[in-house]
């Protein structure tokens, strides 16, 4: 469904060129939840804003249902990090959800009724009425995740969303958006600095290399679904993969193969080019 | 919290303490060129309340009010328009700068030379000036929309019309605002300074005026006019930025937070 | 870059003065109030070399330097009074508040008759309207230092007085040298005010003359001279402020 071929992006030219992504490549199937995570400063939000379309590649494709990406592709909706700077401020929360669907064009009931379903689904029913500021910052990224999900995207790309949030509330909202791509079927694409939160939430975990950046590995994530906070994280296999995941980030030089004790299905894929 | 209270009692009869200040110290005054407080009400009341007010303080509002109304409907289209347009703006950047260093009176007798000394100079220069600091602040605000709102809007594809309406001038009103707050003191100063120079009524003539005729009491009145003019727009503005504002302050408060 | 941007302004410029050049010559500008620009600045150019020009040249920067300094020599420690304290602050709001708006040409007539027409009327004058952004600008510079650094300081014992030196003054710096920017031309306008409407020896008075006696390219030529006056004073203070501020700001973001 998205493919991100041969992705190189540097800024700026001649000698003073910063290459941020070197050659990252790596495909997602539809209804798959990938988690993409790296050291600091390695370019998961680059990476995120060329897979959207905000950002020009200057290397390689981004493909998305076959045709190329040069801008934000129709089925794609996007979660940014900062909700209180991608919420319009002056708009209330209601009128913010049902901001992009002007273009729609899909009529007056319609929107209304898509809007006050995607504030349901984030337990937001309430709220319509009120402006992003006079909501806290969960409530807040709650409706840009609304946003969303009115849209009626196929893949849902989110920036580090919860990064700015207290833990407690980061693991309210894992859980709404698992839930959420088990009631609407959303592809989801997540980046994230969070190793637990990625492998908590994955199917697959790509990991990135410092910069400039490339795939170090892609993990198979194989835990029974639904996930639970608790328990979930207290498998044995959960643990082994954190570690692994973290050791991939943290020390690449000191990467072993998982061994065969963890279980089927853990595989290694995309080698460092 | 009794503080608190403390500090607002201060605040508010501090002004009250140098007013009776005032009074006091110049209730019995002979002195020609600072009559007693006493003198100044009552000269205030029998001047402005109401028998100058159709004569003078009418024609000088209106004229205030048309020049800056104009100003405003010029500046604030043409300043989005600038600061939307990189190139265009960048190549008349230059220009717009030369214009604005040139301070406001200067322009006076350009004005005098070119319509004469009726209603219609005083408002072209009411406008002329003003239109500065509005088309001035709108560019900066339009630039300065914050990237990840216009990155929202992309990344939903939002149309240009809507992007311009909804995104673009909603973001921008703060700094639009900021502007039109300066164009209005520059306003009330060139109603001022134009009646002062050219013309036959108006407050600034009429404050003029009876200084050159030694008339100090009714001088008096028409500055504390003046003032209060100055006073009452400032508050009335206020009001109304806060009003239309009401996101803008809020949010920023909890993004301090 | 660079070159590409000053290429296109320096076209706009030419394509603007030429449009006016012509629309005067083809006469759908009057030639008796839009003379041709080449006269203007053909004007100005005659008059540089005539030393009345520059006497008025000097009268303005005289009361403008003069009120501006007053302003800085009031407003500054009144400043720092009042956003160092909170009773005094709380005493001078509503002041303040109502002082300012008062449009300081309201006070021209009294200014002659008290101070007469000479250089104290202009110098007070420029210095009553000057004087607000500076003590807008100190004050809200002394309350937006960072209350954390206060705290520091005070728990290290530091003296008042050395705390104001090292850590107030510096913090509050960025916010007077923009009150003391938009002072600057607020003095200017003020001169230029006195000298138009009280008649005072300045380039104010020199463009009024021109204009009464109808020679109106010498007006405009003034005027030009009068705006390229205003130019190179922002630019000075400009440069000063970047200077000034640039070792600050990089204090600043040390303490940030």
């Amino acid at each position: 469904m998205l493919e991100a071929r041969s992705i190189a992006k540097t800024y700026g030219s001649g000698p003073s060129a910063v290459p941020a992504i070197a050659d990252i490549s790596f495909t997602v199937g539809q209804g798959e939840f990938v988690c993409i995570v790296g050291p600091s400063g390695c370019g998961k939000t680059t990476l995120l804003r060329c897979l959207s379309g905000l950002l020009p590649v200057t290397g390689g494709d981004v493909i998305f249902d076959g045709k190329r990406v040069d801008k934000t592709p129709d089925n794609m909706a996007v979660v940014f990090q900062d909700y209180s700077r991608s919420l319009f401020p002056w708009m209330t929360v209601f009128a913010n959800v049902t901001f992009p669907l002007r273009r729609k064009r899909l009529g007056k009931k319609q929107t209304r009724e898509l809007a006050e379903n995607a504030l349901h689904a984030v337990g937001l029913s309430d709220s319509g009425d009120r402006y992003p500021w006079q909501l806290s910052g969960g409530m807040q990224q709650r409706v840009a995740i609304a946003r969303a999900l009115a849209y009626e995207p196929e893949v849902l790309l989110m920036d580090e969303p919860f990064a700015a949030l207290d833990a407690q509330t980061r693991a309210d909202l894992e859980d709404l958006t698992l839930r959420l791509r088990q009631d609407f079927g959303v592809t989801i694409i997540f980046v994230t600095h969070d190793i637990d939160e990625a492998v908590f939430l994955a199917d697959r975990v790509v990991a990135l290399t410092q910069r400039p950046t490339s795939v170090l590995e892609i993990v198979d994530v194989d835990l029974p679904s639904p996930r639970d906070q608790l328990a979930t994280k207290e498998l044995p296999a959960f643990i082994k993969l954190r570690s692994h995941v973290y050791r991939l980030i943290r020390r690449p030089d000191a990467v072993e193969s998982i061994s065969d004790s963890v279980a089927d299905s853990v595989s290694m894929a995309a080698p460092i080019t | 919290m009794k503080r608190r209270h403390l500090f607002l009692a201060v605040e508010v009869l501090s002004p009250l303490v140098v007013l009776g200040a005032w009074w006091a110290v110049s209730a019995g005054s002979t002195d020609p060129f600072f009559p007693s407080l006493a003198k100044i009400i009552d000269q205030f009341g029998q001047t402005w309340l109401f028998s100058r007010f159709d004569s003078d303080v009418v024609p000088s509002l209106a004229r205030m009010f048309a020049g800056y109304a104009i100003a405003a409907g010029v500046g604030i289209p043409l300043g989005v328009a600038l600061g939307l347009a990189r190139r265009l703006h960048e190549a008349v950047a230059p220009l717009l700068e030369f214009a604005r260093a040139i301070p406001p009176p200067a322009l006076i007798p350009f004005g005098i030379v070119v319509l004469g000394v009726g209603d219609a100079m005083k408002i072209f220069i009411i406008v002329a000036v003003c239109v500065f600091p509005i088309v001035l602040n709108a560019i900066d605000g339009v630039r300065s929309v914050d990237p990840e709102l216009m990155d929202a809007g992309r990344a939903y594809q939002v149309g240009r019309r809507d992007r311009l309406v909804h995104v673009v001038l909603p973001a921008s009103m703060p700094q639009i605002f900021a502007g039109l707050r300066t164009a209005l003191s520059l306003a009330l100063i060139l109603m001022v300074i134009s009646e002062m120079v050219a013309s036959t009524n108006g407050i600034g003539y009429f404050v003029l005026q009876s200084q050159r005729t030694f008339a100090i009491t009714e001088m008096w009145s028409g500055i504390l006019l003046l003032g209060i003019l100055g006073y009452v727009l400032n508050l009335a503005f206020g009001l109304v930025e806060r009003r239309v504002l009401r996101w803008h302050r809020a949010a920023r408060g909890v993004a301090t937070n | 870059m660079h070159a590409r941007r000053l290429t296109y302004q320096a076209m706009t410029v030419l394509v603007v003065v030429g449009v006016l050049e012509l629309l005067t010559i083809s006469g759908v500008f009057s030639a008796k109030s839009f003379p041709r620009i080449t006269d203007d600045v053909g004007e100005l150019a005659s008059v540089l070399r005539d030393r009345v020009f520059w006497q008025g040249v000097g009268e303005t920067l005289r009361g403008w330097a003069l009120g501006l300094g007053l302003a800085t020599l009031v407003a500054l420690p009144l400043g720092l009074l009042i956003g160092m304290n909170q009773w005094i602050r709380s005493a001078t709001t509503a002041i303040i508040e109502f002082l300012r708006p008062i449009p300081s040409v309201a006070l021209i007539p009294l200014a002659v008759l008290v101070l007469g027409t000479g250089l104290q009327s202009k110098v007070f004058l420029t210095a009553f309207a000057a004087m607000w952004p500076i003590l807008i600008g100190t004050v809200y510079g002394v309350r937006d230092v960072d209350p954390v650094v206060l705290d520091t300081a005070r728990s290290f014992h530091i003296r008042r007085s050395d705390q104001l030196r090292t850590i107030l003054l510096p913090g509050a710096l960025p916010y007077v040298a923009t009150g003391f920017r938009v002072a600057s031309a607020t003095a200017l306008i003020l001169a230029v005010t006195a000298e138009l409407v009280i008649g005072m020896p300045g380039l104010g008075q020199q463009i009024t003359l021109a204009q009464a006696s109808n020679q109106v390219p010498l007006m405009y030529g003034l005027i030009i001279a009068t705006g390229v006056l205003g130019l190179l004073i922002n630019m000075v203070i400009v440069r000063a402020e970047r200077h000034v501020l640039r070792w600050h700001s990089s204090y600043r973001k040390v303490t940030t």
